[in-house]
C-alpha cells in the first residue's frame, strides 16, 4: 500500500528557517541545510521549503539554495513561495526541486496552473490553499505570508479545490488557517470535505500538536500526507517516534 | 571509454539523478552521441517526458539499435524502464489526433505499457509517493542488501503508466524482479540479461535507492 507521507515544512527567509504563529511573529529555527539534513535522517518522506520573503515582497530571489538542497537530499522536496511565472518554475526545477507549490499566483492567474501542468506534468504541480471558516463557509485567503499583505479572496474553498483539480494540479496542500500554529489538531471537518471533492492527493496542513493528531487525520480524513512545522522544529514530536506510533496503529508508513 | 553514460534523450531535468550519483561518488557523462553510447561501460536511461517523445528522440539520434544491442549493464529508470518493453500507450498530445494507439518501444523485454485508470478513488493516477517492493527475485544483483520486508523497503514512485506484473491469464511477466501493488500488481523492477529497470526513482528513494544505484554500478 502507498505509504502516508510525513512532511516537515520549512519556512525559509534569508537562508534561515523561521516559524510564526498564525503567520505572524517569525522566530528563527535554524539554517535550512542543517534542518534538511536533520529531517532526512529522521525519516521525513518529503520536505517543503516555503520561501517567505519571495512571496510577500515580490522580488526574485537567488535560487542557489535550492541547488544546495537538491545536492544533499535523497528524498523528494517541493519549493513554495513567489512562483509566478514559467521561467521561475523552470529555474526551480532545473536546480533540482521535484515539485512546485503555488498559492497566491494561482489565485491571481489560474491559467498558470494549466501552463505549469502542460510544461512539467501534473506530478510537479502542487497547489497550496490557505483557507478559513467564516460567515458559514470556507474561504480562500492569499498573500498570507505577512499580516500586511494578507487578502481575503471571497472565493469559496470548495470551488477553488475543484477548479485546481480540473486544471490538472497533481496535489493540494490545504492549510487550515484557524488551526495553524495552535497545536489543537488538524481541521478534520474541512479536510474531510476537501477529500470528498477530488481524487488527487491532499496534504493536511495546520494544527498538528501531538502524535494522535496525525493518526486522526489519516484515519478520519483519509488524507495522503500530513504537513507540520513547529512540532518538528521544536522537537515536540520526533518523526521516528511518530512513524513507529502510526505503524503500530496500522497506518501504512515508510519506516527507515 | 566513459564508464557510465546518462542517456539524454530529450528530457530536460537530469539534475536529481546526477546529484544522486555524485552522492555515491560515481562519475558519469551525459550524452546522446551514438559512438559514446556504443562504447559506454554502463548506461542509465532516465525517465523524462512521454514514451512517444523519448522514442522519437532515440530514433532521431540513431540510438535504437545501439541500445537494443548493448551488451553491458543498462538501467532504465521510470519511463526508462517502460521504454525497454515492446510498446506503450503513452502517446504525445499532438499525435493523439493521428489516431495512433501505441508507440513501439525498444522491445527488449516482453510486455506492454498501459495507463492507470483515472477514476480509481482509492488509487488515483499518478501513482505518487512511497510504496513497498515485493521482491520475487531477491538474489538479483540490483537488489543486493535490500530488505525483502515491505515495511522497510518502500521506494518513491511518480508515474501514470505501468507494465502489469500479470497478463490477462494471470501469468507472471518473466522479467519481473519486484512488483508493487497499485490498482493492480505492477512491475516495480525488471531484468533480462544485461538490461535492468526500475519503475520507481532510486535517485529519490533514500538509502534504499542509493544502494540500488550503487549496486547497478557494481554489476
Amino acid at each position: 500500500m502507498l505509504a502516508k507521507r510525513i512532511i516537515p515544512c520549512l519556512d525559509v527567509r534569508d537562508g534561515q528557517v523561521v516559524k510564526g504563529v498564525q503567520f505572524k511573529d517569525h522566530k528563527v529555527m535554524g539554517n535550512y541545510l542543517d534542518l534538511a539534513r536533520f529531517y532526512q535522517e529522521s525519516g521525513a518522506d518529503e520536505l517543503v521549503f516555503y520561501e517567505i520573503s519571495a512571496s510577500t515582497k515580490g522580488q526574485t530571489v537567488d535560487k542557489k539554495w535550492i541547488n544546495n538542497i537538491a545536492k544533499y537530499l535523497d528524498i523528494p522536496f517541493a519549493v513554495a513561495g513567489g512562483i509566478k511565472t514559467l521561467e521561475t518554475a523552470k529555474i526551480i526545477l532545473g536546480n533540482g526541486a521535484d515539485k512546485l507549490s503555488i498559492n497566491s499566483p494561482a489565485l491571481d492567474n489560474p491559467k498558470l496552473i494549466d501552463e505549469m501542468v502542460a510544461t512539467f506534468g501534473s506530478q510537479c504541480v502542487v497547489i497550496g490553499i490557505d483557507s478559513r471558516f467564516e460567515d458559514g463557509d470556507y474561504y480562500v485567503y492569499k498573500y498570507t505570508g505577512s499580516s500586511e499583505t494578507i487578502k481575503h479572496t471571497r472565493i469559496k474553498t470548495t470551488d477553488w479545490i475543484k477548479e485546481v483539480a480540473d486544471r490538472g494540479a497533481g496535489e493540494i496542500v490545504l492549510n487550515c488557517m484557524s488551526q495553524d500554529g495552535m497545536k489543537n489538531g488538524y481541521d478534520m471537518q474541512q479536510l474531510q470535505l476537501a477529500r470528498s471533492l477530488v481524487n488527487i492527493p491532499i496534504i493536511a496542513s495546520g494544527g498538528a500538536g501531538a502524535k494522535e493528531h496525525f493518526l486522526d487525520v489519516f484515519t478520519q480524513a483519509n488524507v495522503d500526507g500530513a504537513l507540520a512545522a513547529s512540532v518538528f522544529h521544536n522537537k515536540t514530536i520526533a518523526i521516528k517516534d511518530l512513524k513507529q506510533y502510526l505503524h503500530e496503529n496500522h497506518i501504512p508508513i515508510r519506516l527507515v | 571509454m566513459s564508464d557510465l553514460i546518462i542517456l539524454n534523450c530529450g528530457g530536460y531535468n537530469l539534475a536529481s539523478l546526477q546529484f544522486a550519483l555524485d552522492r555515491i561518488n560515481v562519475s558519469y557523462a551525459v550524452s546522446n552521441d551514438l559512438e559514446t553510447v556504443k562504447n559506454a561501460n554502463r548506461i542509465i536511461l532516465p525517465g523524462v517526458g512521454t514514451a512517444h517523445n523519448a522514442m522519437m528522440n532515440i530514433e532521431k539520434f540513431n540510438l535504437k539499435n545501439a541500445l537494443q544491442e548493448f551488451k553491458r549493464p543498462l538501467l532504465g529508470i521510470c519511463l526508462g524502464q517502460q521504454l525497454l518493453f515492446e510498446n506503450s500507450s503513452e502517446i504525445s498530445q499532438d499525435h493523439k489526433a493521428q489516431d495512433l494507439k501505441r508507440v513501439e518501444c525498444l522491445n527488449i523485454l516482453k510486455g506492454s505499457v498501459l495507463e492507470f485508470h483515472k477514476n480509481d478513488k482509492t488509487c488515483p493516477s499518478p501513482h505518487m509517493g512511497w510504496n513497498a517492493l515485493n521482491i520475487i527475485e531477491p538474489d538479483n544483483p540490483l537488489f543486493k542488501g535490500i530488505p525483502n520486508d515491505t515495511d522497510l523497503n518502500k521506494v518513491y514512485f511518480v508515474h501514470s503508466f505501468f507494465t502489469p506484473f500479470e497478463d490477462a491469464q494471470a501469468k507472471a511477466n518473466p522479467h519481473t524482479v519486484a512488483y508493487c501493488d497499485y490498482q493492480t500488481k505492477i512491475i516495480a523492477s525488471a531484468h533480462r540479461d544485461n538490461f535492468f529497470g526500475c519503475q520507481f526513482h532510486p535517485e529519490k528513494s533514500g538509502k534504499i535507492g542509493s544502494q540500488i544505484l550503487q549496486n547497478f554500478t557494481q554489476i
